[in-house]
């Protein structure tokens, strides 16, 4: 390695450095604030073409004569110009730009400096992605940027389960489901990977990512148009640049555990719950004995011999325990990259291994990438890039993790010769040991993803550019499963062995056509630009699944060695958008800039007459620092005002509209008449010819300050989103023969604030303590509904929503639960139609009885406001950073709870460790068990508030004087503890997917790692 | 000027990128289905949506979705109950809360108005394909209006007054109101008239619908107008001459045995059936009836989840219907088993000694008559007397004789959720019914001793050789009659419905819903789906009481 190095080293130093001997030589060392040597800063001659990088300990060496004035630059670092006086070495400190003001932002289709934007842009950088630490690239965006709430709703390792929500709720679907987090009005924003839409960003390696840029206002947004509704998050993958070869290494290696988990009972304890079980079910009945007590209960009636002798012996079988175990995670990633002014180049490699913490789940991502930006001659410039992703998920058993939560703890997992049994009970024949699941269920997917892009600039004159780029997305993947015999949904059956197969094959590019020209004079710049950009997007599919295996031999390798065909299915679409985008920014004197957007957007998928719409907007933004009486002044460093107005759309298709679905199809199925197939056609659906554009159309107010020379600098936007032509698909009385239809339903509202705070707290000696703040908060109201509607209710995943006018859109509409009713209040509770112990639900209305229409709003899925807080300290060479995420105020119907208690007591299932209500004990929060009423629903709604602490991470950067003797640049090595802890209410599993059920899902985890950070 | 060739070549360039720019790039396309108006120019359409009425119909009638099966048809009746201890409460069988939320009331209706919407796209678009042979237009359109009459029949027994969709529903109108009770009847009754003009005598394949088809369900339909305050006397002379043409071109089979036999499933006394058969395919969610009236028999010791018995539905008979049989009615054994045979060995201990059953020994037995503690000690395998059948014995709840009517072996044992995949015809109308209706309608046309003799003829067929007396025909006579002819194959609730008497028989043998004593008058119609309520604006009124 070493050998290696120094040979690299060699190369680029003769590469990059042109050292002559002559008189009036100058070196010297140049290194930042806190004293490292930079490697890579331009060192020029002001007026010269002489020029030199300094080598990879800092050092350069340069001809000069005295009354030269010598440049220092570096990226990220403000350039000094130092007069030389002919001294032999010049040892130089550079000092790092206030980033906030000279970042540079990614806007699409272009991008500009922090300081000149007029919209309302988020972003996040690589810095903080590598502090976050994740597996995935949306985890690691929670809770980094404010009014961007992301919501995990799957915990199994590489999966893409995430609602993303920016700004609220603009756009409405329920296409939820409950394996989707159930329901949660909107959609995810669009997300552009290297200029090209993609669905999910599951598949890039956090650390290959350069920055995410997250626009919000529509001012922002309107040069995505069409898209660009529910927000755009722009993520751009590591790049070249400029200077000597520079190689990182980083990894990470850690082990995940399985927390906060959800307390069962234990044997002796469930034989108490089963009484309570009996008892309920006599209190149930409409004449049922009140005085029946769990001492009444003969146990003998509920559980057989054996069960009855597992109990006597005393077993207490926790499944949980049995099926947890730790999960092996590791990244190693590896970046090279460097480059003349000519040409640069950067390319990565990595690997990433993310294991569950059950027998069977397990993610595996290998990344290569590589990128090559040249200019071929004055005028012409040609940039490569390509990102590829091989992954294999294995999400496991989907079974496992419902069957460890509903198995009796007076089973016995293994035989008396220790093999493990099948079944835990001689009784039971439905749920199986899910001991057997890690070997006997396969769920498989694998794919293969590239993304690139090739673009070819033209430079005709100066301030005149061209742009040319094509960006394919090609994706293939495969899901296989196979349950084989001994799986739960198999139960020993041969022929129900069951093997899967779908295969994806997805292919969509951009081509984009950007014209730019830029004019700078006096106290004018305009930057103009305008661009062609056509979409086109392709998906086929083929599924397979096949019955009745001889053997678990060949999972689902060899599906024609099964008898019975069950699926057959394959499919097609296409879809094309086609846009163009004008953008023109004009600043006056470096004060006043102006920015105005304009895009003409087709889609195919709406009908002929709908095809077709323009989305302008314009924003302005004072830079008030600018201004002389500011100047004056010593509290801000620091002030922007902005505003913004603009008009995006959505054609739909996040909510489900596909192709062709403005017109009538008819699909193809088959029945059975006269013992042959004969093929039948029905209408898929009801077309809707008048569909046309849901238009966002949002007021911003952004203010961006600095306090106390930058100790604390932030930024504060208010906005009003007014949403019109909303696209839903609309239920329709199944009198219609239809169960609804994408319809424009009406209009709502977002209005919110998010204010982002950076603050240094203490910067004294050798310690530093900073922390970044946001917060946002969003309040959604549905304004108007067409047609004289004033609601339109719906379900997803026995959660019932609604949208009324006045509130905000997809309300949670249900009873409200007020208690359980107590034994002494037994005559009110009949007056109801209930009895003690069942669930007690609000009289809304007073009129003495419950109806329908004592439903009412109880509450909403998006959280009132969330937040998040980074806050880093480092003393000398130590570092130590937390994160905490933050979401309020939502309520989700809680599907993990929703269990079997009123299941017959020779059945019931175990049961969660909850107070609930006994004739003893008379709970307030929970109904007797066997006994929930009519309105048990009203329980399950909880509130899933929370506070998540994301990571807590202590880090040491090895000394330079170390490493320079290992000729290393850069070392940090670290230690973390990967969501530590959560605080929240709710008690089941995981807040945040609080509406899946236990079906498919996975334990909330946290993982402790280890790691380091290595630059050569 | 090389330099400027590149330049002029670039520009070039630019101009030909933006000049290709047009509209025919906005394409989309959607191989996995056809617009209609592709459609219409192949004469196969027709075919096609008329057959897609057979499939809807089939398979909203095997079970109404996934885990939901024939709930409104025998639940809550005097013959079937919920498969539970006589305990708790219900909505559709014991009627407690039973409110416009309640999930299978929605699915109903859906499934029934997917019918008729399919039958209304296959009427209107008739006219529109190209090249359709008339009397394949005619049989046609006269077999979708067999099934959308046959859906307002079902949706206003059920409901009482619905709204009349007529046609294709081609924009997304919300402002459906409820027509009458007679309204409804009369459209049900047009419907017939023409399906009765349009199909054929004779079936051109084996399970179309054919004239006898029609005219039972018309001698169904009228036989229930007839007690309608609307009705006539003429409804039931009209019910019994149709339910006699049928009988005369439909000779009953000779023994109950051979009826119910899978292996003579087409036979002369049936006349409509939906098909299945083995190809997946064609076959869609399967038959699901074999799962009707089954405990979970496989958590007892000797038993396994095989393929001979299968899974059950929930809902088991009551005891007062295995009460109705006599002991020489042939139809007992035919349609059920009070034997149940180990799958595998099992240990029992007999008088303190262990005994091992084999496969094929005895494993479960119902006597018919309760036997005593002593006998049943005496016998290594579970015995279950008349009084248990919904008592608990520490291994399940409920548990009545198995159903073997409607049994495939063979066919895989699946959960509710999952595909049937039964084969077997599921036979709709047979002259066995028709003997019934006949029977019903004379007694209400005061002709009982007509009626008598078409209920001796069905009863000779069971074994049964004392002829009825005119004396003997009573409404509950012939209920009685149709519960051992007919469990399983008929709308029971609908029966009861009709000849007024489901309070009082379902209060009496239900033990469930006389448990709960909730059944009142206002259960005679179902409450409107809250669902149909909500997204109609209210434009659709609900059921007084609900």
């Amino acid at each position: 390695m070493v050998k290696l190095k120094l040979l690299l080293l060699a190369f680029f130093i003769g590469f990059s450095i042109n050292s002559w001997s002559q008189n009036g030589q100058v070196s010297g060392v140049v290194t930042d604030q806190k004293k490292l040597s930079v490697p890579g800063v331009n060192v020029v001659v002001k007026g010269s073409k002489k020029g030199v990088s300094t080598d990879i300990d800092g050092k350069y060496q340069i001809n000069a004569k005295s009354g030269d004035i010598i440049v220092f630059s570096y990226t990220g670092f403000q350039t000094i110009e130092v007069p030389y006086k002919g001294e032999a070495t010049l040892n130089v400190s550079l000092t790092e730009e206030n980033e906030q003001l000279k970042e540079v932002v990614v806007v699409g289709y272009g991008r500009v400096k922090r300081a000149d934007l007029t919209g309302s842009v988020s972003s996040i950088k690589a810095e903080q992605l590598e502090q976050a630490n994740k597996v995935d690239a949306i985890s690691a965006m929670q809770g980094q940027a404010a009014g961007v709430v992301v919501q995990r709703t799957d915990n199994k390792p590489g999966s893409g389960g995430f609602n993303i929500r920016i700004r609220g709720a603009s756009s409405i679907s329920n296409s939820a489901t409950v394996s989707g987090g159930g329901a949660n009005p909107g959609q995810n924003p669009l997300f552009i990977v290297d200029g090209i839409f993609v669905d999910d960003i599951s598949f890039l390696n956090p650390a290959d990512i350069s920055r995410m840029d997250i626009l919000k206002d529509a001012s922002a947004t309107a040069v995505y148009g069409s898209r660009g509704s529910n927000g755009v998050v722009i993520i751009e993958t590591k790049r070249g640049k400029k200077g000597d070869l520079k190689v990182e290494y980083s990894n990470y290696v850690g082990f995940k555990q399985a927390y906060n988990l959800p307390e069962q009972w234990n044997g002796p304890e469930y034989v108490t719950f089963l009484k309570d079980v009996v008892v309920g079910n006599e209190f149930v009945k409409p004449a049922g004995n009140l005085n029946y007590r769990a001492s009444d209960v003969v146990l003998s009636n509920y559980l057989d011999a054996e069960e009855m002798q597992n109990v006597a012996d005393g077993i207490s079988t926790d499944w949980v325990d049995l099926m947890l175990k730790n999960g092996f995670q590791t990244n190693h990633t590896l970046n090279m990259s460097g480059g003349t002014d000519k040409t640069t180049y950067g390319l990565g490699l990595a690997y990433t291994k993310d294991e569950g913490t059950i027998e069977g789940e397990d993610f595996n991502r290998f990344n290569i990438r590589g990128s090559l930006k040249s200019d071929l001659n004055k005028w012409l410039n040609l940039s490569v890039s390509n990102y590829i992703t091989n992954a294999i998920q294995n999400t496991g058993s989907w079974e496992a993790f419902r069957s460890a939560y509903r198995l009796k703890p007076i089973g016995r997992p293994y035989n008396a010769d220790g093999s493990l049994r099948f079944f835990p009970t001689t009784k039971e024949t439905q749920i199986t040991n899910p001991l057997f699941e890690a070997d006997n269920q396969t769920r498989e997917t694998r794919y293969l993803q590239y993304i690139g892009d090739i673009a070819l600039q033209i430079k005709p004159i100066e301030a005149f550019t061209f742009t040319s780029k094509f960006s394919p997305n090609i994706k293939y993947s495969r899901y296989g499963e196979y349950r084989g015999l001994y799986s739960k949904d198999v139960v020993a059956q041969p022929t129900l062995r069951t093997a899967t197969v779908n295969n994806a094959n997805y292919f969509s590019y951009a081509w984009d056509n950007i014209f730019n020209y830029k004019y700078n004079k006096g106290d004018h710049a305009v930057d103009a630009m305008a661009v062609i950009s056509r979409f086109m997007e392709r998906r086929e599919g083929y599924n397979n699944t096949v019955k009745n295996f001889t053997t678990d031999a060949f999972e689902f390798y060899n599906l024609d060695a099964g008898l019975n065909i069950t699926t057959v299915a394959s499919d097609f679409s296409k879809q094309t958008l086609e846009s163009y985008t004008g953008r023109v920014n004009y600043g006056y004197k470096d004060k006043y800039l102006l920015t105005a957007t304009g895009r003409y957007d087709g889609s195919s998928i709406l009908s002929e007459k709908n095809k077709w719409a323009f989305f302008p907007s314009a924003a302005f933004a004072w830079k008030m620092m600018n201004e002389n009486f500011m100047q004056k002044q010593d509290i801000f460093t620091n002030a922007k005002v902005r505003l913004s107005y603009g008009q995006t759309g959505n054609n739909g298709q996040g909510g489900g509209l596909g192709p062709l679905s403005s017109q009538s199809l008819l699909g193809n199925s088959a029945v059975n008449i006269g013992d042959s197939a004969i093929s039948t056609a029905y209408l898929t659906g009801l077309a809707n010819e008048n569909l046309t554009w849901e238009k966002t159309t949002e007021l911003n107010l952004g203010f961006d300050f600095g306090f106390l020379n930058n100790r604390i600098t932030g930024s504060v936007d208010v906005y009003n989103r007014k949403n019109t032509n909303i696209i839903f698909f609309m239920p329709l009385p199944q009198t219609t023969g239809f169960t609804g239809t994408f319809n424009n339903i009406g209009e709502s509202t977002n209005k919110g604030i998010e204010i982002g705070l950076n603050t240094v707290n203490i910067d004294k000696g050798d310690f530093k303590w900073s922390t970044n703040f946001n917060f946002a908060s969003n309040k959604n109201t549905l304004d108007k509904l067409y047609g004289g509607v004033t609601e339109i209710t719906y379900g997803i995943g026995g959660t019932n929503l609604i949208h009324r006018v006045g509130e905000s859109l997809g309300s949670v509409y249900d009873y409200e639960f007020d208690g359980i009713w107590h034994l002494e209040e037994a005559t009110q509770a009949a007056a109801f139609g209930q009895r003690p112990g069942q669930v007690r639900v609000t009289d809304v209305n007073g009129d003495g009885k419950i109806t329908t229409a004592d439903r009412k709003v109880i509450g909403q899925v998006s959280p009132k406001w969330t937040g998040g807080i980074t806050s880093t300290m480092n003393y000398k060479d130590f570092d130590f950073s937390f994160f905490l995420n933050i979401s309020q105020g939502n309520m989700f119907k809680s599907n993990f709870h929703g269990w079997s208690w009123s299941d017959t007591p020779t059945r019931t299932f175990n049961g969660f460790k909850v107070d609930y209500w006994t004739p003893e004990r008379q709970s307030d929060d929970w109904h007797q068990p066997g006994n929930g009423g009519t309105y048990a629903n009203a329980e399950y709604y909880m509130d899933v508030s929370f506070i998540k602490v994301g990571y807590m991470t202590l880090g040491y950067r090895v000394p330079a004087k170390i490493l320079d003797k290992l000729k290393i640049a850069s070392l940090r090595i670290y230690g973390t503890v990967q969501n530590p802890f959560v605080f929240s209410k709710y008690d089941g599993w995981d807040p945040e997917s609080a509406g899946r059920d236990q079906f498919g899902g996975a334990f909330m985890s946290r993982t402790f790692m280890t790691g380091l950070n290595l630059g050569f | 000027m090389k330099y400027i060739n590149y330049k002029l070549i670039g520009i070039l360039l630019m101009a030909g990128i933006l000049g290709t720019a047009c509209d025919s790039y906005l394409e989309e396309e959607n191989k996995s289905s056809k617009t209609i108006q592709l459609a219409l120019s192949d004469p196969k359409t027709f075919d096609q949506l008329v057959a897609s009425v057979y499939e809807r119909s089939r398979e909203t009638t095997t079970r109404y979705e996934p885990n939901v099966y024939y709930q409104l048809e025998d639940l809550g009746t005097d013959i079937v109950t919920r498969g539970t201890t006589i305990s708790g409460v219900s909505d559709i069988n014991d009627y407690v809360d039973f409110n416009p939320l309640n999930w299978t009331v929605s699915l109903y209706w859906r499934n029934q108005y997917s019918i008729i919407s399919a039958a209304n796209v296959a009427i209107d678009n008739a006219d529109q394909i190209q090249g359709v042979v008339p009397a394949v237009k005619t049989a046609g359109i006269g077999e979708v209006k067999f099934f959308r009459a046959m859906s307002y029949f079902n949706l206003v027994e059920n409901y009482g007054g619905v709204p009349l969709v007529l046609n294709q529903v081609t924009s997304s109108t919300t402002d459906y109101v409820r027509a009458t009770e007679e309204a409804v009847y009369t459209q049900i009754l047009k419907d017939l008239e023409d399906a009765l003009a349009g199909v054929n005598e004779t079936p051109t394949a084996y399970g179309r619908v054919t004239k006898d088809a029609v005219r039972h369900l018309l001698s169904r339909v009228l036989l229930t107008k007839g007690y309608k305050s609307f009705g006539l006397p003429a409804d039931f002379t009209s019910a019994a001459t149709l339910a006699e043409t049928v009988i005369s071109h439909h000779a009953l089979v000779s023994s109950f045995a051979s009826l119910t036999s899978i292996a003579n499933q087409r036979n002369s006394e049936v006349f409509f059936s939906y098909l299945f058969g083995s190809s997946a395919v064609s076959r869609g969610w399967g038959n699901s009836r074999h799962q009707l009236y089954k405990f979970p028999y496989y958590d007892y010791p000797g038993m396994i989840r095989g393929n001979l018995y299968q899974k059950g539905l929930d809902p088991l008979p009551t005891l007062f219907f295995y009460n109705l049989f006599d002991d020489n009615d042939q139809r007992a054994d035919a349609t059920f088993r009070r034997e149940i045979l180990a799958d595998k060995a099992f240990t029992a201990t007999v008088n303190g000694s262990p005994v091992t059953v084999n496969p094929g020994g005895r494993a479960i037995y119902f006597p018919k008559v309760a036997w005593t503690p002593a006998e049943i000690a005496a016998v290594p395998y579970k015995v279950i007397n008349p009084d248990k059948y919904f008592v608990v014995d520490g291994v399940t709840n409920a548990h009545t004789p198995m159903f073997k009517k409607f049994d495939e072996p063979g066919v895989a044992f699946k959960q509710p959720n999952e595909l049937s995949e039964g084969t077997r015809d599921m036979v709709m109308m047979r002259s066995g019914e028709a003997y019934l209706i006949a029977a019903e309608a004379y007694l209400k046309s005061s002709n009982p001793t007509t009626a008598a003799a078409r209920l001796t003829t069905l009863r000779a067929r069971a074994g049964l050789t004392t002829p009825v007396t005119a004396g003997q025909v009573t409404l509950d006579f012939i209920l009685d009659e149709r519960a051992r002819e007919l469990i399983g194959e008929v709308n029971r609730w609908m029966d009861l419905k009709r000849t007024g008497k489901l309070l009082e028989r379902t209060l009496l043998h239900n033990p469930h819903a006389a448990m709960n004593n909730a059944l009142k008058e206002k259960h005679l119609l179902r409450p409107i789906p809250q669902y149909e309520i909500d997204n109609t604006g209210g434009s659709i009124v609900q059921n007084p009481g609900y």
